[in-house]
């Protein structure tokens, strides 16, 4: 029987069925799945034959070739395993303008249904004033347990998501649901030592809508984060704020690909599955299309 | 047009101003609206931007000043009057029975003119009236007079005049007519009694002569004839029936009281007189005697039982007593002409005509109007509400 959280997301999970998250590197993992593995070993993949040498294990010769040719080969075949999934998603007082949250949450449990569909542990981290964590698991039931686990969060304050990742940010994948409106430089570092250690990172960036295009009128900007910061946003002011906006977000894209990190920008009028796919598809060039942002050819190119 | 309170004018104009700059101050606080992204808005030192005149925030100022103004209209009670009259006079006509000749006194209102009757014949209560009148003219005339047609006799005059005169601003024109003759003094009764009836003696003690002729009929009878009612109804003609057979004694009293004195003795009370104005009582408060008017002249009609013996009628209360019964109609009366005094207290120093701005305006005026303006000024309220939500939305 489904969970009722998973019930509230499950038109998007429907839509997602079939959607695979195939692993950008070989997989260290040992236990079987269905991404590519740095093992060789003796499953039914074969893959090329190799001389035997001195101390090869002997069950993996190729008896029947051996007895043909009188030559001893080994059979090399590809090994397939899990990738363990790590979904990190911040909950600062930024998160809540909006639909921001919404679509961050959505989005967080459309990648958790893929990875859990290919049998890869799933594991959360949410930030904000009371942290939340969701250790990796592949057991029935660990969409529901996310999507519970995000329903019961509350964005507020301006806790940063880097202490969380950088304590219990252990898995071969992590998927980084934010705005970057926190301290988007530590995160940016840790995400850095992560790649450098092997592990994919994978960043949906969640911009809402009314804030690439803030409504006509005058009125006074306040930061949720910091209520002392009050920024008039009239007319006058919006040319220059688009301009340091977008400019601010082409930098983080270069930032975070030159990381080595995969960069999403995620837009909150986009349906969630269509995030969802573009997240976790192969092609980096071709997903960043179409978000409405100004990186969509850029980022192509 | 005019207005019965203009200064609720001035005040609607102070409100409508205030709400104008209210709207105005309001508007040049931007709203406040939390952006995650702030922090890409440049700094500048805009701390009041000017927004542009939105067209709902123009039809919002509209409504609110337009419902302010109606609301100040509508206490201001505006009134709309087509023509106003140069003069207006408010004549009091003397009609009571002090007048010799009411003919006299209805010549003097012209066509156009408010007349107040004056029946009672108290000066006081016409003048009070007269000047309500007035007052309500105020917004059909520039100026009102009142003129009093009497001819304000001492007994029209009571304690209480001077106060009301003194509300009247202006003079009053008083134009004096004959007042009614005073009635002779009483010398003669037509009695029809028997020969033997104990009143014979009174009057006989009294002076009083006995002459058919005399306008005071004493009539001893059971009942009244017609032809006694048809006298009564002449004027200065008073039909006292003091029936000598009452009826059966009741019980009996100590006392019997006139406006003119106390007769102690003992009576045996039988049946009540009639309805009609009281004349003379008992000890304990009961009506003895009453009178009705009958066309010009009244009938007196009196229950006290006078018997032959003792020498209760031979005695000068009870002389006085038959005297006060015997009287002209309505009692004893003043008709003396008033003082210069007094109507130079009447008349008073100042211009007759009273300019209308001089007077406050009538309880009512301008009310009609009110309740439609206060209606239209919440229509206007409820407006300004929708299109707030409106534009909220």
């Amino acid at each position: 029987v489904p969970r009722p959280e998973t019930l509230r997301y499950g038109a998007l999970l429907d839509a997602l069925r079939g959607v695979s998250w195939p692993a950008r590197v070989a997989s260290r993992g040992a236990t079987a799945g269905t991404h590519r593995s740095r093992l060789r070993g003796s499953s039914a993949e074969f893959t090329e034959y190799r001389a035997y040498r001195q101390g090869d294990d002997p069950r993996r010769l190729d008896w029947k070739l051996l007895a043909r040719t009188d030559r001893a080969f080994l059979r090399i075949t590809n090994e397939r395993a899990t990738l363990s999934t790590l979904i990190a998603v911040d909950a600062s007082a930024s998160m809540r303008f909006e639909a921001k949250w919404e679509t961050a949450c959505a989005l967080a449990v459309g990648l958790a249904g893929v990875a859990h569909a290919a049998g890869d542990p799933v594991g959360l981290l949410v930030s904000g004033a009371s942290p939340r964590r969701l250790p990796l698991r592949a057991r029935r039931g660990v969409v529901g347990e996310v999507a519970a686990a995000l329903r019961s969060a509350e964005p507020s304050g301006a806790a940063d998501l880097t202490p969380l990742l950088r304590e219990h940010g252990r898995a071969a994948r992590i998927a980084l649901v934010t705005d970057l409106l926190g301290d988007a430089p530590s995160l940016l570092r840790a995400a850095g030592e992560q790649t450098v250690r092997g592990v994919e990172v994978v960043l949906a960036h969640v911009v809402a809508r009314e804030e690439l295009d803030p409504p006509a009128g005058a009125r006074l900007a306040e930061d949720p984060e910091n209520p002392k910061l009050l920024r008039p946003l009239t007319p006058l002011t919006r040319e220059a704020y688009l301009a340091a906006f977008g400019a601010w977000r082409a930098d983080m894209a270069r930032a975070w690909r030159a990381a080595g990190a995969k960069y999403v920008e995620v837009i909150t009028d986009e349906p969630a599955d269509k995030a969802v796919r573009r997240t976790v598809g192969r092609t980096e060039g071709q997903m960043d299309r179409g978000t409405g942002g100004p990186l969509g050819g850029r980022a192509a190119s | 047009m005019s207005f019965a309170a203009p200064w609720f004018l001035l005040g609607g104009a102070v409100a409508a101003l205030a709400v104008i700059a209210l709207h105005f101050l309001v508007r040049r606080q931007p709203e406040r609206w939390q952006l995650p992204t702030t922090r890409f808005v440049p700094e500048t030192n805009e701390l009041a931007p000017a927004r542009s005149l939105e067209l709902s925030d123009r039809l919002l100022l509209a409504l609110r000043v337009l419902a302010v103004a109606m609301a100040a209209l509508a206490f201001a009670r505006p009134s709309f009057d087509a023509a106003r009259a140069p003069l207006m006079r408010v004549v009091v006509e003397d009609r009571s029975s002090a007048v010799a000749h009411t003919s006299e006194v209805t010549r003097a209102a012209a066509e156009g003119d408010r007349v107040i009757r004056m029946d009672s014949g108290s000066v006081s209560a016409a003048l009070l009236q007269a000047i309500r009148e007035a007052h309500a003219l105020r917004d059909a005339a520039d100026s009102v007079a009142i003129v009093l047609v009497s001819p304000v006799a001492r007994e029209q005059l009571d304690a209480a005049t001077p106060a009301i005169r003194a509300m009247w601003p202006g003079g009053i024109e008083l134009r004096r007519v004959a007042v009614h003759a005073v009635s002779p003094e009483l010398n003669a009764v037509a009695l029809r009694a028997s020969a033997d009836d104990p009143l014979r003696a009174t009057l006989s003690l009294s002076g009083l002569g006995m002459n058919d002729a005399a306008p005071v009929r004493l009539v001893r009878d059971a009942a009244l004839t017609a032809a006694d009612s048809a006298w009564a109804g002449e004027a200065g003609h008073v039909l006292v029936h003091w029936p000598d057979a009452v009826g059966p004694a009741l019980d009996t009293i100590g006392a019997l009281v006139t406006p003119a004195t106390v007769l102690v003795a003992s009576f045996a009370r039988s049946t009540a007189p009639p309805g009609g104005a009281a004349v003379a009582w008992w000890a304990d408060g009961t009506v003895a005697a009453t009178e009705s008017v009958l066309g010009d002249g009244c009938v007196r009609t009196v229950s006290v039982p006078v018997t032959a013996e003792g020498d209760l009628v031979l005695r000068e209360r009870f002389r006085r007593v038959v005297h006060d019964l015997l009287g002209p109609c309505g009692g004893a009366r003043d008709l003396t002409p008033a003082d210069s005094a007094a109507v130079r207290m009447i008349t008073g120093g100042a211009a007759v005509a009273v300019a209308s701005s001089a007077l406050s305006p009538h309880a009512n005026a301008g009310r009609a109007a009110m309740p439609w303006l206060l209606a239209l000024a919440l229509l206007f309220l409820v407006a300004e509400q929708l299109v707030r939500r409106r534009g909220e939305r």
